[in-house]
Parts: structure tokens; sequence; C-alpha cells
């Protein structure tokens, strides 16, 4: 808006308001002072640590600015830097390896009529409901010193980048799956008719119209599966061995050598290629739009024999593989001791022999999930509703959502590190919330905003622009209109971003490790102290209670959307 | 502003100076307007005029940037909108999707608190008054078109505000729906007699609907007046073109008051503005005013190019060469029509009666 740019043609009188404001209502005060509130929320708890984490990468141990001297120091230490050479090799290995296995398994769910697709879709997402140090664990008993396929990796050793490539395979495929799925769905199937009417190969149609058709979706799976795998903690922390990565590399400066300067200095490179590739999706996601307008028409496969046959073979293969890694640590979580005595027990689940935290870990995961889902979905949607909706303060609208695309580029254990060096800081007048669970569920909640933020907006954007004008013309304030309208229109989208927020929390460990302490410790915390402890059956049995709980929330998730979501969605119906 | 006079409604509304502009672009310019109590008023415009702009400024959801709105003598100009009072009505109708139509009916109410049974009577009369009766326990989605814009009609007067605003209310409808709720919304406005300002772009609904049509272009007002004003006596050539069909003729002024198109003179009708001999006008003719007769009955000769049925006339295309005009329009009545055995080709007379063609300054665009 250029209001301060005069016009001459618009000649306002003498005297003359040259904006003219209405006067503010008890209503506008109270949104003006909600989008304040998130504009403050976000402000504290992702720009400002991680301007705290910038400048601790400018100051030595003692706090006093230093120049560049940290770099410089990092960049002369080859054992550090080898780690960015390490970081890349595993990262774009392992992107590679899932990019292929995804596109091969989506085109069998989208473009084949291969048998047990649902089944095999099923098997093929479960890997979401683990934290990613669970992959490592099972493939320390599958290929680890006793492992009992240990001859399949010819003498090579699991610790190392093979464990860590073939565990981001694993802990990455759901994510690049889905990506992939979606983006073979949106077919045009007037251009295959097109291309068949013209006697195109079916080799030809594939390079000229289907590769072309999901490139976009291509470069989206590539570059969540390269951040996410680059990013990852879990795995390398388990299976790395001497294998040094980045990731590994700032929990060793932090927590190991309390080298905070040097911690910070790894992050802010650890950031780099997060945030490029945030950009790199950004992009295509801008291009992507209108891949399909009104008048496509939706492409259906016809069965065809061979095809569906070798997909079907294909993609089993590779559904098995995930489940065998599930069903590894499963299977060692339940037995006496792998791999002399396989008879069942339990005693892996007493986790107070080999913590001291025992099952309260648990519970406090499941306090700081669900405070992360009712607290999150609160902010988010009541945030971007604001945002989307709201009237007056332009500015700091535009800035708020800004703002929330930005946790999304921030790796977790980056976005950790940054709130020791912000909540510790003496001058912190928040600096009280160290240790306790708020810290662990801001953390949370600020880690994953972004995904959250981004389906509320979407939903929103949907529902009618005019309601709040409606409810003005009807002396109704906005907020019962947001109550007894907007929130009942988009319930469906409110569950999934409740689940969401709650799965990812019962999960997510990167960002936690820097700031839990012995009291707020929680399951997937617990899986890498115990794994670390060498207690790896136990740590088995934790990860797979985490995969137990997330399992339950989805199923009670669809339970809830088939059954009860329905009797509040009459309306939807013609 | 001239005072009321006894038999006239006082002014309800009062607009003035309101401008507004969207960066450099100019979407209201000083525009200023009263409204009396109980007119049914059309802003009437192509896209981009500033209608819509204005009916948003009026209901304070996109206030102007300098002007004053007066409503009811009280000055509203700086009021947020809830503390306005208007009901809406918006093209999308804006119907809450989860509420019944009795629910959307009224929602204001229940906000006030009013207890059940009242709401319930008096969305029962307003469901009454816009032929809803039968459908109130229905949701949005299960309602026809023109079924779920009498819902956000009746909404809109639950409150019983003291000013209607209609935006685009019909354009969403096809022909014969839009057709029926027109007559409907004029029923409603004469049974319950509130200022009512609708925004459109049809010319036949604001033709057929407003006591008085606020003709726009540019965000400027081009003309105020009643429909048959607007149509007999446009005062901008915009105006003749917009509402109505026009011939545009140029010609020039002489200096005995008549306009010489290609040398013809021609006496024009009222509106003819003082200009300078000789300066170029446009003259403008509407298809009836034009007189059709046979071939010798005097008149210009006219070659007929084609000829459209019409159903209660007929239009006819000419081409007189004696006016240098290659495409006249002309409307004819079907037994006039017959009597000429109009057909393609044919040469009749063509003649344009002293004293009803409308002149504008400057030449034809």
């Amino acid at each position: 808006m250029s209001q301060s740019v005069r016009i001459p043609s618009l000649a306002p009188a003498a005297g003359t308001p040259r904006r003219l404001r209405l006067s503010m209502g008890r209503e506008d005060w109270i949104m003006a002072a909600g989008i304040l509130a998130v504009g403050a929320f976000l402000v504290v708890t992702v720009a400002l640590p991680l301007l705290a984490l910038f400048v601790k990468a400018f100051e030595n141990r003692a706090g006093e600015y230093v120049g560049l001297a940290n770099f410089a120091a990092y960049f002369s230490t080859p054992a550090l830097t080898q780690s960015i050479w390490n970081s890349l090799l595993v990262a774009s290995v392992s992107t590679v390896i899932t990019v292929t296995l995804g596109f091969v398994f989506a085109y069998g769910l989208t473009r084949t009529c291969m048998p047990l697709r649902g089944v095999l879709r099923a098997m093929a997402v479960t890997p979401i409901l683990s934290p990613s140090m669970l992959p490592a664990i099972s493939l320390v008993y599958l290929f680890g010193n006793k492992g009992f396929a240990k001859g399949l990796l010819f003498g090579n050793s699991i610790y190392g980048p093979i464990g860590i490539i073939m565990g981001e395979v694993y802990y990455t495929f759901p994510h690049v799956l889905l990506i992939l799925v979606t983006a073979l769905s949106m077919a045009d199937a007037r251009l295959y008719e097109a291309a068949d009417a013209l006697g195109t190969s079916r080799w030809r149609t594939f390079w000229t119209v289907t590769l072309p058709g999901v490139r976009y979706g291509l470069v989206s799976a590539a570059v969540v599966a390269f951040t996410l795998a680059l990013t990852d903690f879990g795995v390398a922390k388990v299976v790395g061995g001497r294998f040094n990565v980045l990731a590994t590399d700032v929990y060793k400066q932090v927590i190991g050598q309390k080298n905070f300067p040097m911690g910070a200095v790894v992050g802010l490179v650890l950031l780099m290629p997060a945030l490029l590739s945030f950009i790199v999706t950004r992009h295509v996601q801008k291009r992507q739009k209108a891949q399909l307008s009104a008048r496509s028409v939706l492409y259906a496969p016809q069965p065809r024999r061979g095809r569906d046959l070798l997909f079907f073979v294909v993609c089993s293969v590779i559904a098995l593989a995930i489940a065998t890694v599930l069903g590894t640590s499963a299977f060692a979580s339940f037995i006496t001791l792998w791999p002399y005595d396989l008879t069942f027990s339990l005693s892996n689940y007493d986790f107070s022999l080999v913590d001291s935290s025992g099952w309260t870990s648990y519970t406090n995961s499941l306090v700081m999930a669900s405070s992360v889902a009712v607290i999150g979905t609160a902010v988010v949607f009541g945030g971007a509703y604001l945002v989307e909706k709201g009237r007056g303060l332009p500015l700091l609208r535009h800035a708020i959502s800004v703002l929330a695309l930005l946790p999304l580029a921030v790796p977790g254990l980056v976005l950790g590190i940054a709130y020791i060096f912000f909540f510790n800081h003496p001058a912190n007048p928040l600096g009280f919330l160290m240790g306790t669970m708020a810290i662990l569920v801001i953390n949370t909640l600020a880690h994953y905003y972004t995904v959250a933020h981004l389906s509320a907006s979407t939903v929103l954007k949907q529902v009618d622009g005019e309601y709040e004008a409606v409810s003005a013309s009807l002396k109704v304030p906005f907020w019962r209109t947001f109550a007894w309208v907007t929130v009942p229109v988009c319930l469906p989208t409110i569950l999934d971003i409740f689940v969401y927020l709650f799965a990812t929390a019962l999960t997510t460990a990167s960002s936690l490790i820097f700031l839990y302490t012995p009291d707020t410790k929680t399951a997937s915390v617990a899986v890498i102290s115990i794994d670390d402890a060498g207690h790896i059956a136990s740590a088995a049995a934790m990860a797979m209670v985490i995969v137990y709980t997330s399992a339950a929330v989805r199923g009670v998730d669809l339970l809830v959307r088939r059954y009860g979501l329905a009797r509040f969605q009459r309306w939807r119906r013609r | 502003m001239t005072a009321p006079s006894p038999q006239e409604p006082p002014v309800y509304l009062r607009l003035q100076n309101i401008s507004k502009h969207f960066g450099a672009f100019h979407a209201l310019r000083d525009v200023s307007l009263s409204i009396r109590k109980g007119e049914f008023v059309c802003f009437l415009g192509p896209s981009g005029c500033g209608k819509t702009t204005l009916l948003r400024a009026i209901a304070g959801l996109d206030p102007q940037n300098s002007g004053r709105i007066e409503q009811d003598g009280r000055d509203i100009s700086r009021l947020p909108p809830a503390q306005r009072d208007f009901g809406i009505v918006f093209q999308s109708y804006a119907l809450f999707p989860n509420l019944t139509a009795a629910e959307n009916i009224g929602y204001g109410l229940r906000n006030r608190g009013v207890p059940g049974h009242e709401i319930r009577e008096r969305v029962e009369r307003l469901a009454t008054l816009v032929h809803l009766y039968e459908h109130l326990d229905k949701y949005p989605a299960q309602l026809s078109g023109g079924q779920q814009q009498r819902v956000a009609l009746a909404r809109a007067l639950a409150l019983s505000p003291g000013l209607l605003l209609l935006d685009e209310p019909l354009s969403a409808l096809d022909a014969q729906v839009r057709q029926f709720l027109r007559r409907e919304i004029k029923e409603v406005h004469r049974r319950l007699g509130i200022t009512t300002i609708m925004v459109t772009h049809d010319q036949e609904e604001a033709l057929t609907l407003s006591d008085r049509i606020v003709l726009m272009n540019h965000g400027v007002v081009e003309q105020v007046g009643t429909p048959t004003e607007l149509y007999r006596t446009p005062r901008t050539a915009f105006a003749a073109a917009f509402v109505g069909q026009s011939n545009f003729l140029p010609g020039r002024l002489r200096a005995d008051g008549t306009v010489a198109v290609n040398g013809v003179p021609l006496r024009p009708g009222v509106g003819v503005q003082a200009g300078a001999p000789d300066e170029p006008v446009q003259v403008c003719l509407r298809p009836e005013q034009v007189e059709l007769r046979p071939a010798g009955a005097g008149g210009h000769a006219a070659r007929v190019t084609d000829v459209e049925f019409c159903g209660s006339f007929w239009r006819v295309y000419l081409s007189v060469e004696a006016l240098g005009c290659r495409r006249l329009v002309a409307d004819v009545p079907p037994a006039l029509g017959g009597a000429l055995a109009l057909a393609e080709g044919a040469v009749i007379d063509a003649l344009v009666p002293d004293g009803v063609a409308q002149v504008f300054a400057g030449a034809a665009a």
C-alpha cells in the first residue's frame, strides 16, 4: 500500500484526513490483542531463539564478541568439516534410493490395478508411527554383530554410512510416498487419451506425459527426503558409530563438550541446506498450482496383467522390508535375550531396570503430546483465523504468516540449541521456563507450527470471506461466529491438526534432547538414553511403546471420523 | 441540498465527497449522493466502476479514504460495521452452511438472547414473507440457488435494519429465477418500505426495480435519476450507451441550434448543450425513435442490411447514405414490420423526427 505517496489528482481539501480510520470497537480491540498475542508467541518461540543462536556463533565461551573466529576454528578442524561431506553423502544417497523406491510404490498404487493396494499402502506408511531411532535399532538387530542377516553386508559394518542410509530410507519413505501419490493421482486422463489416439508407445507416453506431469512432485519429494535425512538425529545417534554427521556433531559439541559457540556454528551450518531446500520447495509449490483444471478428467488405470503382477511383486518386497524392520523391533522387545534366548518375556518393558525415569518418561510423553495437541490446535487455528479473517493490523498479520513458515526450515536440533541459548540467557525473564515441561511443549509446538498453520490457513481460505461481514451486520461479535460457524465448518481439518501435533510430539526427540531434565524426560528421549546405556532391547521396547501409542491415536482418529464426526457434519450432505 | 418538500420523505442516507483509492487506483472520486427514506436505489455500472466499493464503504466493510457518510442524521463515517445499522446480502449469499435456513435467519436474534419461541415466531414470519416457509429446516446445501438467496434476504431483514444493502444478489442465478426473484425483492421492499440499495451491472434489473438509479463509471457518478429520466434524458454519452440501446451519429452544432449530421440539419430534443457553432458533437438516437416508412413516403433512403425478430418488435439494421451512417438500428412494431416487407436488401425510407435526439459534446469515441 502506498498511502504515503501523494497523489495530486485527489487534491484533498485542507484539513481532510489522508486516511480515515474507523474508531475501534470492543471487538476490534479483542481482535488486535489476539493478533498481537500470536505475533508475540512466534517472535518469542521462533525468531528470538534463532537470533540468539546466530549471535552465539560470533561469541566465545565467555560471551565476548569474537567475529568469525568460531567459524575459522570450525573450518580448520578437519574432524568437523568432514561431517559436512559425510552428511551430504548419506543424505544424497538415501534421497536417491527413497525417491526411486517411493516413485515405484506410488506408481503401483495410483497407476496400476495391482491387488491389495490398500494393505500395501497401509504397510508402507507405518514408519510414520515410529521415532527415527526405531529403524536404527532394528538394523542393529538384523545386521549388527549378532544379527542373523549380517552376511548380507559382505563383511561391511552396519555402524556407519550403510546403517545411516538404510535407516534414513525407512524413516523418510512414507513422507516421500505421500507426496508422490498425490502428484501421481493428479493426472489428466485426456492427455493419455490424446497420446493413445496418436499411437504413442507406452514407454514414450511415460517419458513425455507421466514424468513431466509429476516433476514438481519429484522435486518436492527429493527435497523433503534430503532435508529429513540431513537433519535427522535419531538414526545416526544409534547406528552412526564413528561416522560423524552434522546432526551428531551438534549433540557432541553441546552435550558432550559443552562448547556452546561451536555448537551454534555447527547448527548454522546445518541450517543452511535446510533453508535452501525450504526456498526450493516454496518455489516449486508456487509453480505447481493449477496442474489440474476444473475440466480435467481424472485418470483411472485399466487392468493389465503383466504390469500389475510386476508392480505387485516389487511393492510387496518393499512393504515386507518395511514390515520386517518394524517387526524386528517388536519381536526383539518381547524376547528374553537376542539371539540366544528367544523365549517370550516382558522384562524389556520394565524400564525401571534400565532407566531411572522408568515408565515416567512415557507418561511425560503423553502429557507433553496432549498439551502440544490441545494448546497447539487452539493457538495455530486461532492464529491462522486472525491472519486470514482479521481486520486491521495488515502488516503484522502478514508478518505472522511469514514467521509461521520459518519453523519448517529449521531442523529440530537447531531449534533445540537455539532454545538453550535464548532461554538460558541470564537476562531473559522467561528463563524460569527452562527445565520445565512447558519448555518442551513450547519447543515442540514451535517446531511443528508450519505444517499445522498451513493446513489451517488453507481450509480457512476456502471458507466464505463474508461471514465476518454478515455477522457484523447482524451485530454478532466475530468470536461467536468463529465458534458457531468457522470451527464447526473446519472441524475435520482441526482434527487433522490435532492428530498431527499429537503424533509428531510423541515421536520427536531431536530438539528435546537439549531441553529435557530427568523429571521431564520423554519416551523418545528415553529411547536414546537407554540405547546409549547399552540396553538395546529396552530401547526397542520403549520405541515400540511409542509406536503402539501413535497407532492407537490414528485408530481412534479413524473411528472418530467415521462415527463421531459424521453426526456433526449432517449439513454437508445434499 | 434542497429542503424536503412536504410530500417527499426526508433524506435518510447522505454521502459527501466520498473518495477511495487502492494504491494508485482511484476506486471512488468525490462521490456525493442523497437517498431518501424508503427509496429503492440501484448503483448501476460496468465492472470496476466503483459501485461495490461504494456499497462496502456505506457498510463500513472497506471504509472510504475521505468523505462523510450520514445515516438517519447520524455521522457514521468512522463507525465500525457492527455499530452501523444495515442488513446485507452478498453475491455469494455467505450463508452459514452448518446452520439450517431457520438458524441462518435467526442468527442475529439468537445472539441477542431473544427467547427461543420469539425467534421461531419472527423467523417464520420472515420466511413467509420470502416464501420459504416449507424449507426452514433444510441446510443451505439442500436448497436451490434461488432459495438460498431468499434465506440470505430474510436473514438480512431479521433485525429490522434501517438500510438494506444488496450486492449483486441475483447475478449467480439463471435467467428465469432471476426475473422471479426480482419481483419478489420489489414486493418485499413495497411491504416493508425499507430504504434499499442494490448494486448491479444489469441495466434491466436497475430499470425495473429502482425508484432512482445511480449510474457510475470510473469511480464517479455519471447521472442520478429515475429509470425514465435516465432512459429518456441521459446526460452523457456513457449514460446513453449503458442504459438501453443507442445509435451514435457524429455531427456538428450550428448557429441556429440544430445539429448537422453529414450536412443534414436535425433539431434535437431536450438536453442540447449550448456550444460554439461548428463544435463536434454526438447525436444519440434510440432505436424506437427512428421512424421507418415505405420508400418514397418521405425521409432518407435506407437499405436494410439485416433484420432480427425479437418477439414483440423487429430490430432492423440499416445503412443510410444521406446521414453517412452504415449501421443505424431501428425497432419497429411487428405490424409495421410486416407492412414494410422488411428483408435484407430492401430499400425503404428512414426518418429522424425533430425534437427527439439527444446531443452530447465531443467527437465520437
